[in-house]
């Protein structure tokens, strides 16, 4: 009796992790099959003949290609101030001197618990005040607001080896604070700076709520010109935009698992310890 | 060479230090002892620079220290953990000093191996620290301090992460070496053997205080209280009250000793150990009552526990072979009037 409700417990499990891969993966494939169609509408699937057609389509349409443009820019502006701002967050972090440091942990950490259509908002408003209007200007923000709290995590989860006695050894031996912090904490840093700047541009490069606010007509993202596109006329491009998204964000997860190991990125940025 | 005039140090309402005062002379090597808490650590950290004083004075050859931050204070620091830096070669990390002092490559490479072969490391530059043995990587840390030719070394338990008889080998070297470069160094330790066998002079720190600061005779022999009596080594101390020509415990035993050196309210008396004897007193000797509480087996020696006037066992070593007394026998101890010592009970 035991032994059948263990196998049936077993067999149940199994089947629910089954069903949770399919539900992540099929969806993904069915998209990536469509981007091929041959046909002109959206037809039953699967498709009966291949082309490259939406792709071409894609490539000539320069909405999604200025979208492109613009989101790879803002990517990397956003990942590189992220990046800067959290590491220089978490050096400041480390230091046991500094009175109330899990408070500030915290503010530094709160845009992740933050709806981002608060976010989207409050800075749409936010920049308004401070006269800026510049759309680009804005979303450099939005997209730091929302990508500091992992560069940030990432960088501190990899200065969890460095000991303080290191900082002042250095600076026993004649080095400022800010010249032991460069030549001690910032190399063990390393790997949490690339991978928190690497998050940060996937985040950014994905985007949706806070762009959508901070985005104007003429500057929009890849995501924000998808969802405009998918409202003005619903085609395959959009499937095909977004087997190229997808391409390029596996790439760069495989490029970073290689570099410096997939756990690590996922543990830096996943967990809120 | 290094002066440090009454230290006070407060924590919230709790003294870390209160009104710590020490000396080095110049290539004097002082150990700075106690329990833990006594604020040995952060009267180290003090002199370093990396906590600041409420009030008092650190002077390093005349020069004021009290206002220079750490990294303008020239002194050679070892970390309790060696703190080496783990992305850098042991040549890099004993070369860290001279780059930020902007020393030419070539006389950097000189100084570098020249440290190597101080601490028995030549030829191994290139490794990476986490390469090195413990006891290796402490004389990393060591050459680390003194590449820069600090005017100052600070020692934080040096030893204490190493396994006993690793620690024992590195003593007796770290003594050589500091001998060697003639440096004045201030250790901190709470194992009073290292103290002993590294310092020219101990200071004994209790409550933010340092009780007494001497040569390790002088702490162990004439000790300045009871604290600083029982802290090194083993004591029998006994209470009661001196007279003309001796000392009456309270229990009224008569024993006579030298007048005491110091002047104190009260005082009680110390016997070491070593000085009790279990055969017949010879002239002139004191005689002790005393119940044998038991005796443990130590391979070169015996120990027997002694218990005189309810006082705490102390354990008298006995050579092998020594015919032993039944636990719970009395019996009568020898002691030697010059053995016994009139001590303050509190450091005047």
């Amino acid at each position: 009796m035991k032994v059948a409700l263990d196998l049936a417990a077993r067999t149940l499990a199994r089947l629910a992790v089954l069903a949770a891969v399919l539900f992540l993966l099929v969806p993904l494939l069915v998209a990536c099959l469509l981007s091929f169609d041959d046909r002109s509408f959206l037809g039953a699937f699967p498709p009966q003949q291949f082309s490259l057609r939406w792709y071409r389509a894609f490539a000539s349409n320069p909405t999604y290609l200025d979208g492109l443009l613009i989101s790879l820019q803002l990517g990397l502006v956003a990942a590189l101030i992220a990046t800067t701002l959290g590491t220089l967050g978490a050096l400041a972090l480390m230091d046991p001197r500094l009175a109330g440091r899990d408070a500030l942990e915290a503010v530094f950490l709160s845009p992740k618990f933050v709806p981002t259509v608060v976010i989207g908002f409050s800075l749409l408003v936010f920049t308004a005040r401070l006269g800026i209007f510049d759309p680009f200007t804005r979303l450099v923000m939005g997209h730091v607001v929302i990508t500091l709290p992992f560069t940030l995590r990432a960088v501190l989860a990899s200065l969890i080896g460095v000991k303080r006695s290191q900082i002042e050894a250095a600076i026993s031996l004649g080095a400022s604070e800010a010249r032991a912090l460069w030549d001690v904490a910032v190399p063990a840093a390393r790997s949490g700076i690339v991978a928190g700047a690497a998050m940060a541009f996937v985040l950014s490069f994905d985007e949706v709520a806070v762009s959508l606010f901070l985005s104007d007509a003429f500057t929009q993202t890849l995501p924000i010109a998808l969802v405009a596109e998918m409202r003005a006329n619903l085609n395959l491009t959009i499937a095909a935009v977004s087997t190229v998204f997808l391409a390029a964000t596996l790439l760069l997860l495989l490029l970073l698992d290689r570099t410096i190991g997939i756990e690590r990125l996922a543990g830096d940025v996943g967990a809120r310890g | 060479m290094l002066e440090v005039q009454n230290l006070t140090r407060r924590f919230g309402s709790a003294f870390a230090l209160d009104g710590a005062s020490l000396d080095a002379g110049a290539a004097e090597v002082v150990a700075l002892l106690g329990p833990s808490g006594c604020g040995k650590t952060t009267t180290l950290r003090i002199v370093a620079g990396f906590e600041s004083a409420d009030s008092g004075s650190i002077t390093l050859g005349g020069r004021d220290l009290t206002r220079l931050p750490p990294h303008a204070r020239d002194i050679g620091l070892v970390f309790q953990d060696y703190a080496l830096f783990p992305h850098m070669s042991v040549g890099d990390n004993i070369a860290y000093g001279l780059r930020r002092r902007a020393i030419p490559r070539a006389q950097r490479e000189a100084r570098v191996a020249e440290m190597l072969d101080l601490v028995r490391l030549t030829g191994l530059g290139a490794r990476r620290p986490a390469q090195l043995s413990g006891g290796q990587q402490q004389r990393v840390a060591l050459a680390r301090a003194l590449a820069i030719n600090p005017r100052l070394l600070l020692l934080d338990e040096p030893l204490s992460n190493l396994d006993a008889k690793l620690r024992h080998t590195l003593q007796t070297e770290l003594r050589q070496i500091l001998s060697r470069i003639g440096t004045t160094t201030l250790i901190v330790t709470h194992d009073q053997e290292e103290a002993m066998a590294l310092a020219d002079r101990i200071a004994i720190m209790s409550a933010g205080r340092v009780l007494q600061i001497g040569t390790p005779r002088e702490v162990y022999e004439e000790p300045a209280c009871r604290f600083v009596a029982e802290f090194l080594g083993q004591a029998l101390w006994l209470e009661g009250r001196a007279g003309p020509g001796g000392f009456t415990t309270t229990a009224g035993t008569q024993l006579a000793a030298p007048p005491s050196r110091r002047v104190a309210a009260a005082q009680g008396l110390l016997i070491r150990p070593e000085a009790l004897r279990l055969d017949a007193p010879r002239p002139g000797d004191n005689a002790l009552p005393a119940q044998v509480a038991g005796h443990r087996y130590r391979g070169a020696a015996t120990l027997l526990d002694l218990m005189v006037e309810g006082t705490a066992p102390v354990a008298l070593a006995l050579p092998p072979g020594s015919p032993l007394p039944e636990p719970g026998a009395s019996l009568t101890l020898a002691v030697a009037p010059a053995a016994c010592r009139i001590i303050p009970v509190e450091a005047g």
